[in-house]
C-alpha cells in the first residue's frame, strides 16, 4: 500500500531558550518513498530526524511511526528504524566486525547477518580492520550496514554523504536507490546535496527557519515546475522595458548577477532575441530554464543562484 | 544484562586506557618494594606484613585510585559523547537506564580486577622480604582491600554524573584531582580528615590496621554516608541520561 503513512509528524516543535529550532513542522512519509528533507544549516533538519528517533524530546507537537503514535513502541520502536545520523561514531579501537556484533548482540540478530551487510555496502575486506584507520566514507559505509543491520522497515539518513567525494557519494546514491527499489525499504534522507536528492527522491519537503516551506513531489517538479527565459543583455533596463511594454512578459526581474528572468514568449525565445536586437540591444545569453530542484529550493530559502 | 555487561567489557578490547589503568596497579606495590627495601637494608628494620600492605593500600587509596578508578569512569561513560557512537547506543532496543546500570556494573567489575592485581602484586612484594606465609597474610587483609574498594567504587557515581552532565573527560579528572587534594589535606588534619568523605577509605585502612591516633576524634560513618552518596549520584545520573537531549 504506497500511500500507507510510515511517518507522520503533526505540528512538531522543538524551542531552545526563546528560540524556536523548529515549528510547527507537519509532514508524512508514505511506505516505500525517498523521501528528501531539504533545508539549509540551521534549518532544523536534524533536530526533527533527533526527534523522531528520541535523542531530542519535542516541545510539543506529535510523532506517529507505522500508523502509531511514537510512545506506543517504547524501544521496540527502534527494531524497525535504523538510521545513520550525521558523522556516524564508532568504538575505534574495535573492528568493522565488532562494531557491528555489539548492536547484533543488543538486537538479538544472528551474527551470519554482519557478514550480510559488510558484504552489501562493500567492506568485506575491511571487516576486520579497526575502525580508527577507516576514511570518512568507510565510516559512512559502516553507518550504513550498521543501519542496515536489523533488517528496518524504515531508514532514517542525516547527511549520509557528507565528507565524500564524488564517486563516494554516487556509491551511496546507488546504495541507496538499490534499498529502496530491491528491499523496498521507505527512507527519510536529509542532504545538502540538492542534485544528488533529486536523483533519487520521489518527494522532497523543504524546511525553512524551522517549518516546513515546501513539499511537492520529484514528479511535480518536473512536469509543473516553473519555466522561464534567461538573458544576458548589455542595458538591462532597456530590454525590460520592451520585454514588458513589446512583449507583454509580466514578470520580468532583473537578478543581482545581471541576468534577466522572464517568464511568457516562453515558446518562442527566437522572437524575443529578434525584439531585443531590433531595438539596438545585444543580447549576449539567452535561455530556456526549467525550474530545478536546487531553483526551486534557493527560491524558497530566500538564496541566490 | 549480562549480555549489555559483557558487550561493555568487549570494548575493553584494545584499549590503551584500560592498559594504563593496569600499569598504574603497579605503582603502589613497586613504591612499597623500593621503600620495603631501603628500610630493610638502610636501618636494618625487619619487614612485616602489615607494613607493607599498609603502605600499598595508603599509596593506592590517597592517589593511584582516586586518579585511575575516575579516568575509566570517565572513559566509560563519557567515550561514546565524544565519538559520536552515543547516538548509536541511545538508538538500540534497551533503555538508557539499562545501558546506565551495564556500565556501572562493568565498572565495578573493572576496579575489583585492578585492585585484586594491586594486592596480589603487593603479597609477591611482601614474599621477596618475609618468609612467612604469603597465603596467611593475603587471607588476613584481604577483606580490607575489597572493602576500601567498595568505598571508592561508592565515590564513583559522583564522576559519572559530572562526566554525563559535561558529555567531557577532563572535568571528571579535575573532580579527581579535587579528592586527591583533599586527601592530602586531611593527612595535615587527622581530627577533621574522617570527616572529608573522600579520604574515608584511607582513614578505614588506618582503623583497621591499628595506625589511627588515638586520642582523637574517632571515624564518624563510613557507610552511612558512603552508601547514601552512591544511590544519591547514582540515581541522578541516571536521571542526567533520561533526560538529556543527545
Amino acid at each position: 500500500m504506497l500511500n500507507e503513512p510510515i511517518l507522520k509528524l503533526s505540528k512538531l516543535s522543538k524551542q531552545y531558550h526563546d528560540q524556536w529550532a523548529v515549528k510547527d513542522l507537519t509532514l508524512t512519509v508514505h511506505r516505500g518513498e525517498i523521501y528528501g528533507f531539504l533545508g539549509r544549516n540551521g534549518a532544523g533538519k536534524t533536530t526533527t530526524i533527533r526527534m523522531i528517533v528520541d535523542l531530542i524530546k519535542p516541545t510539543q507537537g506529535d510523532i506517529q511511526l507505522f500508523g502509531l503514535p511514537k510512545a506506543k513502541f517504547g524501544k521496540d520502536l527502534f527494531r524497525r528504524i535504523g538510521a545513520t545520523i550525521e558523522y556516524p561514531g564508532f568504538y575505534p579501537n574495535l573492528t568493522a566486525k565488532e562494531n557491528l556484533y555489539y548492536n547484533a548482540k543488543m538486537f538479538g540478530i544472528k551474527e551470519t547477518r554482519i557478514n550480510e551487510v559488510l558484504n552489501f555496502m562493500g567492506l568485506r575486506e575491511a571487516a576486520n580492520r579497526v575502525v580508527k584507520g577507516f576514511s570518512l566514507g568507510m565510516k559512512q559505509r559502516l553507518g550504513l550496514a550498521r543501519a542496515l543491520l536489523h533488517n528496518p522497515d524504515f531508514i532514517i539518513l542525516d547527511e549520509p554523504t557528507n565528507g565524500l567525494d564524488p564517486a563516494g557519494i554516487k556509491e551511496i546514491r546507488e546504495t541507496i536507490q538499490r534499498l529502496n527499489q530491491e528491499q523496498h525499504k521507505t527512507i527519510l534522507i536529509s542532504s545538502h546535496i540538492l542534485p544528488e536528492v533529486e536523483q533519487m527522491a520521489t518527494r522532497v519537503g523543504i524546511i525553512h527557519k524551522g517549518t516546513l516551506a515546501d513539499e511537492i513531489s520529484l514528479e511535480e517538479i518536473h512536469a509543473k515546475g516553473k519555466r522561464y527565459l534567461e538573458l544576458k543583455v548589455n542595458d538591462p533596463q532597456t530590454a525590460i522595458q520592451l520585454l514588458k511594454n513589446r512583449l507583454g512578459m509580466q514578470k520580468v526581474d532583473l537578478l543581482n548577477n545581471g541576468f534577466i528572468q522572464a517568464s511568457g514568449q516562453l515558446n518562442r525565445p527566437e522572437r524575443v532575441n529578434r525584439v531585443l536586437i531590433e531595438s539596438g540591444i545585444e543580447v549576449s545569453h539567452i535561455t530556456l530554464h526549467q525550474e530545478t530542484l536546487e531553483d526551486r529550493f534557493m527560491r524558497i530559502t530566500g538564496g541566490e543562484k | 544484562m549480562l549480555s549489555a555487561i559483557g558487550l561493555e567489557l568487549m570494548k575493553w578490547k584494545r584499549s590503551k586506557i584500560l592498559l594504563s589503568a593496569v600499569i598504574a596497579a603497579f605503582v603502589a606495590p613497586f613504591i612499597t618494594l623500593v621503600s620495603t627495601s631501603l628500610k630493610t637494608s638502610n636501618l636494618g628494620i625487619q619487614a612485616e606484613w602489615v607494613d607493607i600492605i599498609a603502605l600499598c593500600m595508603q599509596v593506592n587509596h590517597l592517589f593511584v585510585f582516586p586518579l585511575t578508578f575516575s579516568a575509566l569512569a570517565a572513559f566509560i561513560f563519557v567515550q561514546e559523547y565524544q565519538t559520536g557512537a552515543v547516538i548509536n547506543l541511545f538508538t538500540l532496543p534497551v533503555s538508557r537506564k539499562s545501558i546506565i546500570l551495564a556500565k556501572t556494573i562493568t565498572l565495578l567489575l573493572t576496579l575489583m580486577v585492578l585492585n585484586l592485581l594491586s594486592y596480589v602484586l603487593t603479597i609477591f612484594v611482601g614474599k621477596v622480604f618475609i618468609a612467612a606465609s604469603p597465603w596467611a597474610a593475603f587471607v588476613r587483609f584481604f577483606p580490607l582491600a575489597l572493602k576500601t574498594c567498595f568505598m571508592q567504587f561508592s565515590l564513583m557515581p559522583i564522576f559519572i554524573c559530572i562526566g554525563l552532565w559535561t558529555r567531557h573527560f577532563v572535568p571528571p579528572l579535575i573532580t579527581a584531582g579535587a579528592f586527591i587534594m583533599i586527601d592530602f589535606i586531611s593527612l595535615a588534619m587527622p581530627s577533621v580528615g574522617p570527616f572529608l568523605f573522600p579520604a574515608l577509605p584511607y582513614y578505614v585502612i588506618l582503623q583497621e590496621i591499628g595506625w589511627y591516633p588515638t586520642g582523637i576524634r574517632g571515624i564518624p560513618y563510613t557507610w552511612e554516608l558512603l552508601v547514601p552518596v552512591f544511590f544519591i549520584f547514582l540515581i541522578t545520573a541516571l536521571v542526567i541520561s533520561e533526560k538529556q537531549d543527545i
